[in-house]
């Protein structure tokens, strides 16, 4: 790992003693930092989940959840009651969940893991990574100290303590959605209602697919966030391109892989979509309307005038969880059917 | 117990018949051929991009614009970048030679004076506290920030006896820098919003800026430049060292204060168009000293003409690397420029300051 | 200064003792104890140890004082036990072993190149160390032991680029630094690249590496730190004593038969190891390499390199510094490098205002 020759040109004395030594301190002390990894495999009921098996006996009565996905999920199942804290909205909860949000703490970024283990949580749900050792500690620490916790099946890291990593996140589907609902519905004793959730995105979603059964229109869509130099795009293999196909439309971005990639105005123009969706982000009190300044912006650059969707001016706002795969992703089919085709819904 | 004084550069005459070019007469040519190499990349810079686009095109769309895609590209969104890294890139490297001239440092690119940390608090303070998410929302608040903390670094710099020393002023900067880093750290932490708007900012982008903001920072380049180039003499005597540039006539506090002031002005505008690009005026003074050597009436075009050729070609690059997707020219310019800079170092003769 | 004979004399060999300095001798070897660097490095790691124990007791998770004592002790509620041994203690000891370091790593620097400005950064080892940790965050998926090797190896691959371009049958100092710019222009670019790839939660954990935390310490930095400072420790006291005979000049330094250059790569050589592990375990914290010394330097008269005392310093300056960053915006934890740079910059300030001459080529 650290070469005796780069120490000897350092000048450093004694170079191959150095290299070992450190090489060695470094593997002892990850020695002792994996040493924490027995899981307690007793028995009990078990549910897996990223290659963990959590312990599924009891239900679990104070929850914390971290990331808008799984906050919004914990709501939809119910559970809004027994959420103790909530961290890092996207946008404004669904109004259904308002007033339930309200009575938890909130944080905007993930608190410190004192600060989580102050309000003495026994699960904590995740949407994104939490559990790297510089948020919450791995879950198998947390499980140590007698926490469950549970990470949405779509970003299950490589392995235990490792974050979001993917710079090009693998494939994301409606059945990871449903998979994670039935997951923690299970988990939390909430598994009727998490059965009639999923049914009720399905149903939805099949509503969509009949009202566009006759049609054989397919508009080019890109979801795009705006920046200073360029756009950052919803690619091939994110959720966004599932919705929009089911929302009868065709990710302008195929050919671009990976979650908000950066390209220039002038892809944007060779693209030349039909519609466009901006996204808004991030904050508690953020929701479409705050795209309102940049699609105004947009609809007046003198270098996008040719774009089609400028032309027809086919600009919507769009939040970011809402283009996320959670809860609101049934929803989302619909809100993108009724921008793509208007004549059909209302 | 005394120590051997160690050669001090400061009386070190600069020998003016080091470098790849000697005398004048190859040093014009050399300039032409610079100058060449620029209008290459003036043309690449409009010339290439993920639409292709021919000459022909280029001149009927500023001729005669019709409306199509090929016009509404090359007006509104080429050569306003073109233009923008050029002025930019000009503008960086005379700043750079000012800088490394008053204070002798070769350490130094425009931001030793605290430019970039101060247009990046600014901006990052106006993202937060206003909420003004978009580049011409804060592009001003980017140039009085940059030139707040530049005279702040100078004022600083000339506390105590001696006035603005080069040890003081590098010192000043660097103490500056920091602190203004300190603090823009601590908001972007605080602040989700402003940490995602500005991470893009900060790696630079040539797209950002379109004519009219070009347009309006025009002015003050312009008047740096004038300024830098008629301190060029006073440059070269300053090189000698105080004492002896005194007795030359040149009084060095005097150049150093309108040094600086040019410098700010000359930074402060590249950063506000382009965001901080930290690398093109801190390498382009080092090169036009190894390929011309010591008098900073070449250094000084030889510099500014190189650091925009660089940043043109280098965001030529950006936009073309990774098609579809798009890498942003500051990130391109260390790239590119720095095995540059380390080839030079490694085989020229180096020229101290 | 007057001529101490001091135990037997061999021949006419005097031992020439400064003031403040006593000798002590056991069985032929003598130790040198400069009676003022002694007492500074006791006051310091006094003032560290006091820091550090009230950080013990400071935090979110409220532990009162008893449970704190019953925790070190071994026992106590199992939560508060974890809180105060699995992350409040490593976080302290990380805390003093990375300042002792940083502060070593800059009182080397200092002494060898005999310029106060000069950190260990000059050759780009901050800037290569946050390119390798970013990378090991945004794409490694950032686990304590990818990010302090890719910091590791940043570190030690820019030191040994750096090193590699500017040798040409010596280095020459100009040249170093040079070429220490245009490697820290390369690792910075790749940084703020990485930055701009990354999700923006992946972006926000790299930042607070960036600005240099020691938030979520374990016993692994910890022991990273210890490593390093047990390694490079010994190295550098014994080069001390070389290093005092290099400012002799190095004429002198000839004469009694010690090649300066060979020593000087040397005490660099553990400086840089000293900076690139302490920024593997914490990230870059700003001006304590620049401050430590400089602070030690003014209390002690120059006879001495002040290596321990500045080490003592370092510690003591984190430790309180990350109180304060935890405390000063309850609940809100700032990182530690935003602290240190904005008390550092003033302090770098005043040293500038004042009119003396600093260090010997200031």
């Amino acid at each position: 790992m650290v070469s005796s020759v780069s120490l000897a040109r350092a000048g450093v004395p004694f170079p191959g003693a150095v290299a070992a030594l450190s090489t060695l301190v470094l593997l002892v002390s990850a020695g002792c930092a994996d040493s924490g990894q027995d899981a307690a495999s007793d028995a009990g009921p078990t549910l897996d989940n990223c290659g963990i098996e959590v312990p599924a006996g009891e239900e679990p009565q104070r929850i914390f959840a971290s990331y808008h996905n799984a906050i919004e999920m914990v709501h939809a199942l119910g559970l809004g009651d027994r959420l103790v804290g909530t961290a890092f909205l996207d946008n404004t909860v669904l109004p259904e969940y308002a007033e339930a949000q309200e009575k938890a703490e909130y944080y905007e970024s993930l608190p410190s893991k004192e600060e989580l283990l102050r309000l003495k949580p026994d699960l904590v749900v995740s949407g994104y990574g939490s559990f790297t050792d510089d948020a919450f500690g791995s879950r198998a620490d947390l499980a140590e100290l007698g926490i469950r916790t549970w990470q949405f099946s779509s970003m299950c890291p490589a392995e235990d303590g490792l974050g979001q990593a993917d710079l090009v996140p693998g494939e994301v589907t409606m059945d990871d959605v449903y998979a994670d609902l039935e997951g923690l519905g299970e988990l939390t004793g909430t598994g009727e209602r998490a059965d009639e959730v999923v049914a009720e995105m399905r149903s939805t979603i099949d509503g969509v697919q009949e009202r566009l059964a006759d049609t054989a229109e397919r508009p080019r869509v890109g979801i795009i966030s705006t920046g200073d130099d360029g756009y950052r795009v919803l690619g091939s293999n994110d959720i966004a391109t599932d919705v929009i196909e089911l929302a009868g439309g065709e990710n302008v971005f195929d050919d671009i892989s990976g979650r908000l990639t950066q390209v220039g105005a002038e892809e944007l123009i060779a693209c030349d979509p039909e519609v466009l969706l901006v996204l808004t982000c991030c904050g508690a009190d953020v929701d479409e309307s705050d795209a309102d300044p940049e699609i105004t912006e947009m609809l007046d650059d003198p270098a996008l005038a040719g774009i089609s969707a400028i032309e027809d001016e086919r600009l919507h706002g769009f939040t970011f969880a809402t283009s996320s795969a959670s809860v609101r992703s049934a929803e989302a089919v619909e809100q993108v059917a009724g921008f793509l085709h208007p004549d059909l819904f209302e | 117990m005394k120590t051997r004084p160690r050669p001090d550069t400061a009386t070190r005459r600069p020998v003016s018949s080091i470098g790849l070019a000697r005398g004048n007469g190859s040093r014009a040519a050399g300039l032409a051929i610079a100058l060449a190499a620029l209008s290459g990349a003036v043309a690449a810079s409009i010339l290439i991009g993920a639409h292709p686009v021919s000459a022909a095109q280029v001149y009927t769309a500023f001729t005669d614009p019709t409306g199509s895609d090929t016009d509404r590209i090359v007006l509104h969104l080429r050569a306003p970048r073109t233009a923008v890294g050029l002025l930019a890139g000009l503008a960086l490297g005379a700043a750079g030679t000012l800088v490394q001239a008053i204070t002798r440092n070769p350490l130094g690119g425009p931001d030793i004076l605290g430019v970039n940390a101060g247009a990046a608090l600014t901006v990052v303070l106006a993202i937060a506290a206003l909420d003004l998410v978009s580049f011409h929302g804060y592009v001003w608040f980017a140039f009085v920030g940059a030139a707040a903390a530049g005279v702040v670094v100078y004022a600083v710099g000339s506390l105590g006896q001696g006035g603005a020393t080069p040890v003081k002023l590098a010192l000043a900067g660097a103490a500056v820098t920091a602190m203004l880093g300190a603090v823009t750290s601590a908001v972007t932490l605080l602040d989700l919003t402003t940490l995602n708007e500005f991470r893009f900012w900060s790696v630079g982008s040539l797209g950002a800026a379109d004519s009219a903001i070009a347009a309006g920072l025009l002015p003050f380049i312009a008047a740096g430049l004038v300024i830098a180039v008629a301190l060029t003499r006073s440059m070269n005597a300053l090189a000698l060292g105080d004492t002896l540039a005194s007795g030359l006539g040149a009084r060095p506090h005097l150049v150093r204060g309108l040094g600086g002031a040019a410098a700010v002005l000359l930074a402060g505008a590249a950063t506000a168009a382009a965001g901080p690009i930290g690398f093109v005026g801190l390498m382009a003074p080092h090169a036009a000293r190894a390929l011309v050597g010591a008098d900073y009436r070449w250094i000084l075009v030889w510099s500014a003409v190189i650091a925009a050729t660089l940043l043109l070609a280098a965001d030529v690059l950006a936009r073309i690397m990774v098609r579809p997707e798009e890498l942003q020219v500051g990130v391109v310019t260390a790239l590119v420029g720095a095995p540059c800079f380390l080839y030079l170092i490694r085989r020229h003769t180096l020229v101290r300051l | 200064m007057a001529v101490h004979k001091t135990g037997p004399v061999r021949g006419d060999r005097y031992q020439v003792l400064p003031p403040d300095v006593r000798a002590v001798r056991a069985g032929g070897a003598a130790l040198l104890l400069h009676v003022r660097a002694l007492v500074l490095v006791c006051l310091f790691s006094a003032a560290a140890l006091a820091a550090g124990v009230v950080s013990l007791g400071m935090g979110d998770y409220p532990v009162p004082l008893g449970e704190v004592v019953l925790a070190l002790a071994g026992g106590g509620d199992p939560i508060s036990a974890h809180v105060v041994t699995e992350m409040r203690l490593p976080r302290v000891a990380s805390g003093a072993g990375v300042g002792a370091a940083f502060a070593l790593a800059g009182a080397v620097f200092q002494r060898v190149v005999r310029n106060p400005l000069v950190s260990p950064d000059v050759i780009g080892i901050n800037a290569g160390a946050s390119a390798g940790a970013v990378l090991a965050i945004t794409v490694l998926g950032g686990s304590t032991m990818f990010t302090v090797a890719g910091a590791l190896i940043g570190a030690f691959a820019s030191a040994a680029l750096c090193y590699l371009v500017a040798y040409q049958g010596g280095v020459s100092g100009y040249r170093l630094v040079l070429v220490g710019i245009g490697v820290t222009a390369l690792s910075s670019a790749l940084t703020s690249y990485l930055l701009t790839r990354a999700e923006l939660h992946d972006a926000q954990r790299a930042s607070i590496w960036l600005t240099g935390s020691l938030a979520n310490r374990s016993w692994s930095h910890a022991g990273v730190i210890a490593g390093a400072l047990l390694v490079s420790v010994p190295v550098a006291v014994i080069l001390a004593r070389r290093l005092r005979l290099l400012e002799l000049g190095d004429d002198m330094a000839r004469t009694l038969g010690i090649g300066p250059d060979g020593a000087r790569s040397a005490l660099l050589g553990s400086g840089v190891v000293l900076a690139a592990l302490a920024t593997a375990a914490a990230g870059p914290i700003a001006f304590v390499a620049l401050v430590a010394p400089q602070i030690v330097r003014r209390l002690l008269n120059e006879s001495t390199a002040g290596l321990a005392a500045s080490a003592a310093c370092g510690a003591m300056l984190t430790v309180a510094a990350d109180l304060a960053a935890r405390s000063l915006f309850a609940p809100i934890e700032l990182p530690v490098g935003v602290l240190t740079a904005v008390a550092g910059a003033p302090f770098l300030l005043v040293l500038l205002a004042r009119a003396n001459r600093i260090g010997r080529s200031g």
